[in-house]
């Protein structure tokens, strides 16, 4: 029997679609005949009483979710997410420059500092990668931080506004679509397909709207058989430039290839969306973490 | 994909000749500021470089420290991690992306205003590190673990030894009996650094050109 540590913050538990997945893991472990603990952050000093541990909030470098994974790792625990897929992930430099080290398809990237940031350089940039041109924040999660530009003005108000956050952005060609392909891999191996839909009138999963409100398209669901061909393994190249743990790789489907948008750490996963045709995420993940022997 | 601009790359840059390896010595290694990204750079070419981006977390990130240099074997305080609740004395640093400095607890009166601040609301999380009777908190500056106070000469040095930051704030307790516990590390930028420790520093390195 292994015990296993699931890392949570408040807000965790306190999103009952979170909650519904995490109540599904207990039960996994359970049959599969370990134990899984929720740990909070003052639990922190507890890590290394256990065999794995699960992390299930928001990573970032900075954050606690962070504390716990590189405690994990520190005192030789399997940990989902580990700290290098953290690192590279929630940078997104880091994580293109991966991609490209890799040679995995993606669409046309140009990191910038603040020195780069002016009416001229915008102006080439959206003549050579088209307009408009999608800008990113490093540190961006949840679609928040990624704007489009179509004028060298738009380019460069929101530049300098991304820069207040990193000294670098991601300068990217737009690929239009009406849904990203989200394929959920672990340990090289995909484990769920499903497409995030982007709702009408918008150009990406997430919006928020001045109010606060968010707008997002229905999650539909796929077995890993119904999967167009050559979507696996093109999200099986991209997570394997970043690492051997558990992602969530967006690919844009331009007629029959893929090229890899991002690459997640800390995927979500909600009862009734991710799972919806993978039953058996939940054991899967385990499994891995309690039952494969690997290298830590 | 490509870089616009690379004009940041060899400023603060050098080899170290013993360590065979390049060292990053601008001294604040901020994450995703321009230090952090050329470690990040040389890393990613397959450069040895130090520090990495993950020991500048490492050292960065006060309760990885600790833990670190717990395992290493250096004498750190008693720690915890928390949501607010702490029992002073004790010197609090915030973990999140937003704040970097600590306070130094000493009245239980002044704990409840200094959680709220710290974790913005409770929001973020806090560490906080016992301070026993009759300590002091100091500081001494790390040059490749050096230190140009004698009485710090040896605690400078696994600073580089086993965080492998070349230069450092390091902040310590210092017990009645005259023993330290690590604390902290922070930013020591280059541009501060005095004679004595530019002199060093030209005794070890090789300036990339």
């Amino acid at each position: 029997m292994g015990r296993l540590g699931v890392y949570v913050e408040r807000y965790t538990i306190s999103n009952s679609d979170e909650m519904n997945a995490l109540m599904r893991f207990s039960q996994a472990a359970r049959k599969l005949g370990h134990s899984a603990d929720y740990l909070f952050r003052p639990d922190m000093y507890k890590i290394p009483q256990y065999d794995a541990i699960f992390i299930r909030a928001l990573t970032d470098p900075l954050n606690s979710a962070y504390v716990a994974s590189r405690m994990a790792q520190m005192h030789g625990l399997p940990v989902i997410d580990d700290p290098e897929s953290i690192y590279i992930c929630c940078d997104k430099v880091n994580m293109y420059r991966h991609l490209m080290r890799a040679d995995v398809p993606m669409p046309e990237t140009v990191i910038l500092d603040e020195t780069d940031v002016t009416p001229a350089t915008a102006a080439r940039l959206l003549d050579t990668l088209g307009s408009p041109v999608v800008l990113k924040a490093p540190n961006s999660s949840f679609s928040l931080y990624v704007d489009r530009a179509r004028t060298p003005e738009e380019f460069i108000e929101i530049g300098k506004r991304f820069l207040r956050r990193s000294d670098r952005i991601i300068v990217q060609g737009f690929v239009k679509s009406e849904f990203d392909w989200r394929v959920g891999i672990l340990g090289g191996k995909p484990l769920y397909v499903c497409q995030y839909t982007i709702p009408r009138k918008q150009w990406k999963i997430l919006t928020y709207t001045p109010g606060g409100r968010t707008i997002y398209g229905p999650v539909r669901g796929f077995t890993l058989d119904q999967a167009p061909l050559g979507l696996l393994d093109a999200a099986k190249s991209a997570a394997r430039a970043i690492g051997d743990g558990f992602y969530g790789v967006d690919l844009k489907q331009v007629e029959d290839s893929f090229i890899a948008i991002e690459v997640n750490d800390n995927p979500t996963i909600i009862g009734g969306d991710e799972d919806q045709k993978a039953g058996n995420i939940y054991e899967d993940i385990i499994r891995y973490l309690l039952e494969e022997p690997r290298k830590v | 994909m490509t870089m616009q601009n690379s004009n940041h790359r060899q400023k603060h840059l050098a080899y170290h000749p013993g360590y065979d390896c390049l060292v990053n010595l601008a001294g604040s290694y901020d994450y995703l500021e321009m230090p952090y990204f050329l470690s990040q750079d040389l890393e990613n070419e397959g450069t040895t470089v130090h520090p990495t981006p993950k020991e500048m977390l490492d050292a960065y990130v006060t309760p990885l420290f600790l833990e670190k240099a717990k395992l290493a074997g250096m004498p750190v305080p008693g720690y915890y991690i928390s949501n607010g609740y702490f029992e002073p004395p004790v010197i609090v640093d915030p973990i999140n992306p937003f704040m970097i400095r600590a306070r130094i607890v000493h009245k239980t009166s002044r704990a409840e205003s200094i959680a709220k601040s710290l974790t913005r609301n409770h929001t973020y999380a806090i560490c906080c590190q016992e301070i026993p009777e009759g300590a002091e908190v100091h500081h001494f500056r790390s040059v490749l673990g050096w230190c140009n106070a004698v009485h710090f000469h040896d605690a400078s040095r696994p600073i580089w030894e086993v965080f492998r930051i070349p230069l450092a704030k390091v902040r310590v307790i210092v017990l009645k009996n005259g023993d330290i516990l690590y604390s902290d590390i922070s930013q020591l930028p280059f541009e501060k650094l005095n004679k004595r420790e530019i002199a060093y520093l030209a005794e070890h390195v090789q300036w990339v050109d």
